[in-house]
């Protein structure tokens, strides 16, 4: 695939400030043309600002965000290759399915009115029925629907599946996965299912309290971080030559997820007699959220300082 | 399609409603009045004037409120820009304007061949809104429809840029404004001067000049306010 030399969007160093509060606070970044980035972080984090900056729904108060090249602030050139699926949106209140399809097929210039049929049946949506009268995760279909059928070169889902079933927002994903391979497109996908998603996952974005904190591809994330657990003074030791994320103690067994180089540090955790599993994403998400920013440090090693004393504190 | 068209094409998916809406509301204005007219006197007394027509103005007005608050959100939704939304809606707004205009001035023409409708009745174009000629009473009916719609699309803009409070505070300053300067012309004794200032202007700077600025006014204002709506 493409690397990131010509991404679809770029964000730098952007600021968004509210009256009372800073959304985002300098984020510099960028979005990788044709792969999907889970774009992650707690409620609040600055997920949905982030998405109207890249969508033109909002301006920054400082910094530039560009999408295929150009601001996309009223820019309808570069509108008509984004599709912005998100959580809520309003349709017009007389609208009925097959009106809301139509409207985005009308000015989504890649979209798949064939696509957009199988889905409907799919998903068992009423074509006829007024959008306003679905059910929650009904309407969050119709969004899917949009987002897929669209084939925007680039598609932006910001929750898309409020009160979607298990069932359907399996079909989503595979349907996403099976169409991003015939038609590769730039996806950004925020969710708090981060394990239902993760191994769609290419990218990942996750972002706090409005800061970047942590900016990779899947893969190397995947073999970044570890879960050890053992005896206390065990995982302690080993915690300490690494960067100790997250650590949970019972009685005088611990379980702690640790940041490791690579493979060699895997093999020594194994040799310090503990247990090793891999961190899944999620875990990691949780552990890199929770930690407190004070001790996260610079921004660039934001792990650095390893709390060993939370280890006693718990036990 | 031209990306404006389509933004004009997304007020039209549900014609019955924006259409037939307002239609059915002067419809009805217009056959109660003329069973009243029919039953009293009304159209030897007062010469035939009532302004039962204003209720298609008004509906239509609200029909542009709702068509911004509802269709923008749903606009922004699939990527039409807040720019291109704003010129399909004028668009609409002018093309419906002058088409209601040729309504009115049919409806006119057989009100004035039916000695309004059999019962001495001006319901269609009353007082001053009437014109002799056909063309000229397209004008003199749509352009004031022109000023209603953009009017209507300028309160939805308010409404979707400041919300509920904005509005209020629309309503709350366009009181203090239209009444202080009744205050101030009462003031200053200048009512007949008002008026004679009105009578002395022709039909056409009444029906056709006066609302066309209006209907400019109300555009130019409303365009900055909707740069910064987000959905």
């Amino acid at each position: 695939m493409t690397t990131g030399t010509n991404p679809t969007a770029t964000v730098r160093d952007v600021t968004m400030r509210f009256r009372e509060h800073t959304a985002l606070d300098s984020v510099t970044t960028s979005f990788e043309k044709d792969a999907i980035t889970g774009l992650l972080g707690r409620n609040g984090a600055g997920k949905t600002t982030l998405m109207q900056l890249l969508t033109g729904h909002r301006v920054p108060s400082a910094g530039r965000v560009e999408v295929f090249g150009a601001s996309p602030y009223e820019n309808d050139r570069i509108l008509r290759d984004i599709c912005f699926v998100k959580e809520g949106q309003r349709y017009p209140e007389q609208f009925r399915v097959q009106d809301a399809l139509a409207a985005a097929a009308m000015v989504f210039p890649h979209w798949d009115d064939d696509l957009a049929a199988d889905l409907l049946t799919d998903f068992d949506l009423p074509a006829k029925r007024p959008v306003r009268k679905l059910s929650r995760g009904m309407n969050s279909m119709v969004g899917i629907i949009i987002g897929l059928a669209s084939r925007a070169p680039l598609t932006l889902f910001d929750e898309p599946y409020l009160g979607l079933d298990a069932v359907a927002r399996q079909q989503f994903y595979d349907r996403l996965l099976a169409d991003y391979a015939e038609h590769p497109r730039t996806i950004v996908l925020s969710t708090h299912l981060i394990e239902e998603i993760a191994s769609l996952l290419e990218r990942v974005l996750l972002i706090d309290r409005g800061r970047v904190l942590l900016d990779t591809d899947a893969e190397s994330l995947r073999d970044s971080a570890l879960t050890v657990s053992g005896p206390v003074d065990k995982v302690q030791a080993f915690a300490r030559q690494h960067e100790l994320l997250h650590t949970e103690s019972l009685g005088g067994h611990s379980r702690a997820v640790v940041r490791v180089g690579g493979a060699a540090d895997r093999r020594a955790a194994a040799t310090h007699g503990l247990t090793v599993e891999p961190t899944n994403l999620q875990q990691l998400v949780v552990a890199m959220s929770l930690q407190s920013p004070a001790t996260r440090g610079p921004v660039r090693s934001p792990l650095r300082a390893a709390p060993s004393e939370d280890l006693e504190e718990v036990s | 399609m031209n990306r404006v068209l389509q933004a004009a094409r997304l007020h039209l998916f549900n014609p019955l409603v924006m259409l037939g809406v307002p239609w059915l509301v002067v419809g009805i204005s217009f056959a109660i009045n003329v069973v009243i007219w029919h039953l009293t006197p009304a159209g030897e007394d007062d010469g035939g004037f009532t302004g039962g027509v204003l209720a298609l103005y008004f509906t239509v007005l609200v029909m542009f409120v709702q068509s911004v608050t509802q269709l923008l959100p749903f606009a922004m939704g699939i990527s039409i820009s807040r720019r291109t939304f704003y010129l399909g809606t004028a668009l609409v707004v002018v093309v419906q304007s002058l088409l209601y205009g040729v309504a009115i001035a049919v409806l006119v023409a057989i009100e004035n061949g039916t000695g309004g409708w059999g019962a001495g009745m001006s319901y269609w174009a009353p007082g001053p809104f009437e014109v002799d000629n056909f063309f000229l009473q397209i004008l003199a009916s749509g352009v004031p429809m022109m000023a209603f719609a953009f009017a209507g699309v300028g309160s939805g803009i308010v409404h979707k840029r400041w919300g509920q409070a904005g509005t209020w505070w629309l309503i709350i300053v366009s009181m203090l404004v239209f009444g202080g300067l009744a205050i101030l012309v009462t003031w200053l004794g200048a009512w007949a001067d008002i008026a004679s200032w009105f009578a002395d202007q022709s039909i056409v700077t009444l029906t056709v000049g006066i609302p066309a600025v209006v209907a400019l006014l109300s555009a130019l204002v409303a365009y900055p306010g909707i740069r910064r709506v987000v959905p």
